[in-house]
């Protein structure tokens, strides 16, 4: 449904984009994840028509965003960040104008606001001014605005961000219930709202492709890597293959030095079974001192933040099996 | 058509409802009220005192002359004012506000949001020139002797040259998110080809021919003492179709920005 192929954005010397190739398919929710800034916002932008890309092209239900993009932009539902909204007008007014602008039936002009409105449960507030409405409010009238219609494609940039926990949670409930109707890319920063709500995620970060998979293959390759700390007296290069004796050990490395013969390691080893033991025993069998020995093992989130945020420091084993 | 329509009336609306358009009016009203009553005022002054001159009264003054075309003018430089207030938020308050985004990703193109804008502008406009008819209506049941071709040539003119300032106001709008930053530039841009006039009599007559023909007020003369000629009315056109095709060109290239 949308084929994202070698794309890149450049603003001036800032690289927004890179090199992104990505696809999301038919009825399909796909979470698009990464920090504040990693090129979320400016790869939905080109999505929807709003900015044009620097390379590579974006193909959506078969059109190609720069030759058809009135085409594209009538079976698309976008909800920007920060919502933006005329705050001078009422909802009801404001779907109105929406439902002309998106070139609607007419004759269905009742049953479609009708429908959003019960949707986005904006009942009560059809007849108030936008901007008199609170945060919670407002982020319904632009998801709304988005679904009015029923677009084939939808693009919702932070769909939940300001909200409160109960929001959240209806808003997540309104989105997962869309699922195989419509085709959804939507964007956090957030990592359990991928995992509650889409069917795949790509993680990205400064533009660039960091991950891609269901939550689960995400959770559950990014989980293998657990990480033992150790401090040995004793050099890397005779340490290193006493450690790979122990199984499920796939990778060692120097992580940093106390003193002149002190060594820290950092173990990478599978996460199905607890081999510190194993370890501790290995190296005093070998006659090395072992001064400390410490697990560090990492939430779903802290693998998540050390990818986007470190990206050369995760291991290459594991990248390599973490980006296919 | 019909999104063009869409975008004019939220706009009309907003207008209003904002209160923009009825303090641009009023102001407009009370100021332009003004000039009509002290040009009245002076008038009938003058023709009183020329009366008690035998020699002079034969002949007596010439209100169409005296009043009218005098009144459009006043009107137009009211207009200079009023109007960089009424154009300076159409394009900077939906930068600012990121509605833009949102209307652009709508299946609308950049000239039906221009046209759109710029239409609810100009109905504004309309609305505001439109009740002073009345005041030639209340000189005329007051006994006032005048054609009433050059006012309908002054209101010609008077219109071409406020669709004229709104599509340079609407271009202005497009260029900055701060509203007074486009009001500023509107000011400034139409006050210099209000004034740029004055230059050209110290000028050689080939460069004084050039000042001229770009300045606005030159163009507006004619209509306001009752001539309407071809030229002019194609210099007005063609300087709101340039700056309102400007302000397309500028909203279509601001999506390639590097």
């Amino acid at each position: 449904m949308i084929r994202v192929q070698n794309l890149s954005k450049y603003f001036g010397k800032i690289k927004a984009v890179d090199h992104l190739d990505f696809e999301v398919r038919e009825g399909e929710i796909l979470g698009l994840l990464g920090p504040n800034g990693a090129g979320k916002t400016t790869t939905m932008r080109i999505l929807t028509g709003f900015l044009t890309p620097t390379q590579g092209t974006v193909e959506i239900n078969g059109m190609n965003i720069l030759k058809d993009s009135l085409k594209i932009r009538s079976i698309l539902g976008y909800l920007p960040e920060d919502v933006p909204l005329y705050r001078d007008m009422t909802v009801e007014s404001f779907l109105r104008f929406v439902f002309h602008l998106k070139g609607l039936k007419r004759r269905d002009k009742r049953k479609t606001i009708d429908e959003v409105t019960g949707l986005c449960q904006l009942g009560e507030v059809r007849k108030r001014l936008i901007g008199k409405l609170s945060k919670g409010y407002r982020q319904r009238v632009g998801l709304a605005q988005a679904l009015l219609g029923k677009p084939k494609v939808l693009i919702l940039d932070e769909p939940t961000s300001g909200l409160d926990p109960r929001q959240i949670n209806e808003i997540r409930d309104l989105i997962k219930s869309l699922k195989g109707k419509q085709t959804i890319l939507l964007s956090t920063h957030i990592l359990p709202e991928v995992s509650a709500v889409s069917d795949r995620v790509i993680i990205i970060n400064s533009g660039k492709l960091v991950a891609q998979g269901t939550p689960e293959e995400l959770a559950e390759r990014l989980r293998t890597a657990q990480e033992i700390l150790v401090t040995v007296r004793g050099d890397f290069k005779i340490v290193k293959p006493v450690l790979h004796r122990v199984p499920g050990i796939f990778n060692v490395e120097k992580v940093g030095s106390q003193n002149t013969d002190t060594e820290i390691y950092k173990i990478f080893c599978d996460k199905v079974r607890d081999i510190r033991g194993h370890v501790a025993r290995v190296l005093i069998d070998s006659g090395f001192e072992l001064l400390e020995l410490r697990s560090d093992n990492m939430s779903l989130e802290d693998i998540f933040l050390k990818l986007v945020t470190k990206e050369e420091e995760v291991p290459t084993a594991d990248t390599a099996a973490v980006a296919t | 058509m019909s999104n063009i329509l869409s975008i004019f009336s939220k706009d009309t609306k907003s207008y209003f409802f904002s209160m923009i358009a009825y303090a641009v009016i009023a102001t407009f009203l009370v100021l332009s009220g003004f000039f009509f009553s002290s040009a009245v005022s002076y008038f009938s002054f003058y023709s009183f005192q020329l009366s008690a001159q035998p020699y002079l009264s034969a002949q007596g003054l010439n209100l169409t002359e005296a009043v009218i075309g005098n009144l459009f003018f006043n009107f137009s430089v009211v207009l200079l004012l009023m109007i960089p207030i009424l154009t300076m938020r159409t394009l900077a308050e939906e930068q600012k506000q990121g509605t833009f985004e949102l209307l652009l990703t709508y299946p609308v193109n950049e000239f039906q949001v221009v046209l759109g804008k710029f239409l609810a502008a100009f109905f504004v406009f309309t609305v505001m020139i439109a009740p002073t008819f009345l005041y030639l209506l209340i000189l005329r049941k007051v006994g006032g002797d005048f054609e009433w071709g050059v006012v309908l040539s002054g209101f010609l003119g008077q219109v071409l040259l406020g669709v004229a300032f709104i599509s340079f106001g609407v271009f202005a709008s497009s260029l900055s998110e701060n509203q007074l930053i486009s009001a500023v530039l509107t000011f400034g841009f139409l006050l210099l080809l209000w004034i740029i006039a004055w230059l050209a009599e110290f000028l050689p007559p080939d460069a004084s021919r050039w000042i001229n023909g770009f300045s606005l007020t030159r163009h507006a003369e004619d209509f306001f003492k009752g001539i309407i000629e071809l030229k002019h009315l194609v210099f007005y056109l063609l300087f709101t179709i340039f700056f309102l095709f400007l302000t397309v060109w500028r909203l279509q290239t601001r999506k390639w920005v590097r």
